[in-house]
């Protein structure tokens, strides 16, 4: 038996209890980590959290069952056969242009560069649109842009980002290579901003949105100065 | 005449087995017959742990997705395909709502809701017997764990939040859960 696992000191076989915490969804970080590759590593253990399964099952029947709203098929439909980066952008791009309508009311915390919308105009939807997915490599924030051309409205839909302590900052970095911010965000909340005149020559289709992880308030230097975590290139719809 | 409810769990289950061997082969009016059979129990759970109705459907959609890609691996010798789908919504809508970092609800509500021991609404997908033999090894738990169980299982709640609740320090917390779960799987046992 580990260290770790011998927090119970009942006499109760451990390996057994954390097998049940891990059913529950209980074990968090480092433990849930290790759990996970004991699931495919260990046969003993996997077959022990698929017993709490079980076991546990009938406590399903004291959910109240709720039907679903009835446009809830047709999108898990239109996501089949989709990649699940694709089925995100259909539900998000859905979504958005209820937001959209909304967005007068969301405050953002922007940079320098940045103008807060004003409460006004009717957004055109029939105008060109851009979108842009920005992920990292494995499978880490992923976030998506959505600018419309017309409006120059630029929205960024939530993601998860452990940030306490610093600002996520957004960068336009079009063809010549060369890093424009946008300022910070919240990456909590779905944030919308307007592209000063100037900068709108820097958004084309070869235009790739990142993401870099900075000091509170932005980079000190005008420049990207610490790790960028997530980017995507700009395509339009 | 009725039919006995075990008959009708049998029933139940061969035609969700059926349906999901379908859905295995990507056909997509299995998954239709899957969705209108299960939808309202699972999303149940996905609002249930959630708390947000958005989320919530969100988190469905995913799940029958990730349904649709897993069919063809669901082994109906080792799950029940309903205790397999509810534990795929469970486990996503966990995920959605460790992600989100819910802040605490306040702890005069929470007190409310570990004695919230909900009447127990008849279910014909799951066996009568090991229900009623899991109520009573619940029920011969210390209030506290078998309080503490079902809030982690139902609401998804972490030991921090759960601990929070019961105005305990998390480690009392996790101590109770620990051995909770142990008394139960002896309880469970003994037969």
């Amino acid at each position: 038996m580990s260290v770790t696992e011998n927090e119970d000191d009942d006499g109760a076989s451990a390996p057994d209890a954390t097998a049940g915490e891990f059913a529950l969804g209980l074990l968090e970080g480092e433990r849930r980590a290790e759990a996970m590759r004991r699931m495919l590593s260990d046969p003993a253990f996997a077959a022990s959290v698929n017993d709490w399964r079980a076991r546990l099952a009938p406590l399903h029947d004291e959910v109240e069952e709720q039907l679903p709203a009835p446009h809830i098929w047709p999108l898990i439909e239109a996501r089949l056969g989709h990649s699940a980066a694709e089925a995100v952008i259909l539900t998000r791009l859905r979504r958005w242009r209820v937001l959209a309508v909304a967005s007068t009311a969301i405050a953002a915390t922007l940079g320098a560069f940045m103008i807060l919308q004003p409460a006004q105009a009717p957004v055109v939807t029939s105008s060109p649109v851009m979108v842009a997915q920005i992920a990292s490599d494995h499978a880490g924030p992923l976030m998506l842009a959505r600018y419309d051309t017309s409006t120059r409205r630029f929205s960024i839909a939530p993601a998860v980002m452990q940030t306490a302590g610093h600002s996520p900052e957004l960068w336009l970095i079009p063809g010549d290579g060369k890093p424009r911010s946008l300022g910070t965000f919240d990456p909590s909340s779905p944030t919308v901003l307007t592209v000063p005149e100037a900068m709108t020559q820097f958004i084309d289709a070869d235009t790739v949105i990142a993401v870099s992880i900075e000091p509170v308030g932005g980079s000190p230097t005008g420049q990207p100065s610490g790790p960028v975590v997530a980017k995507g290139k700009m395509q339009m719809i | 005449m009725t039919i006995p409810q075990s008959r009708q769990a049998d029933l139940a289950r061969t035609k969700l087995v059926e349906a999901l061997a379908c859905v295995g082969r990507q056909e997509t009016d299995a998954l239709r017959q899957v969705y209108d059979l299960t939808s309202a129990k699972l999303f149940g759970i996905c609002l249930r742990i959630s708390q947000d109705r958005e989320g919530a459907e969100d988190i469905l959609q995913e799940v029958y997705v990730s349904i649709w890609n897993r069919a063809a691996s669901f082994d109906p010798a080792r799950s029940s395909p309903i205790t397999w789908m509810c534990t795929i919504a469970r486990n996503r809508a966990i995920d959605w709502r460790r992600a989100q970092r819910l802040p605490d609800a306040p702890i005069e509500d929470a007190a409310l809701k570990m004695a919230d021991i909900r009447p127990r609404a008849p279910e014909i997908m799951l066996a009568a017997e090991n229900r009623k033999q899991l109520h009573d090894c619940l029920d011969a738990l210390e209030n506290r764990q078998n309080a503490a169980i079902r809030s982690a299982f139902l609401d998804g709640l972490t030991y921090a939040e759960l601990a929070a609740r019961a105005s305990v320090p998390a480690g009392t917390m996790k101590s109770w859960i620990r051995r909770g779960l142990m008394r139960l799987k002896e309880c469970l046992e003994r037969d």
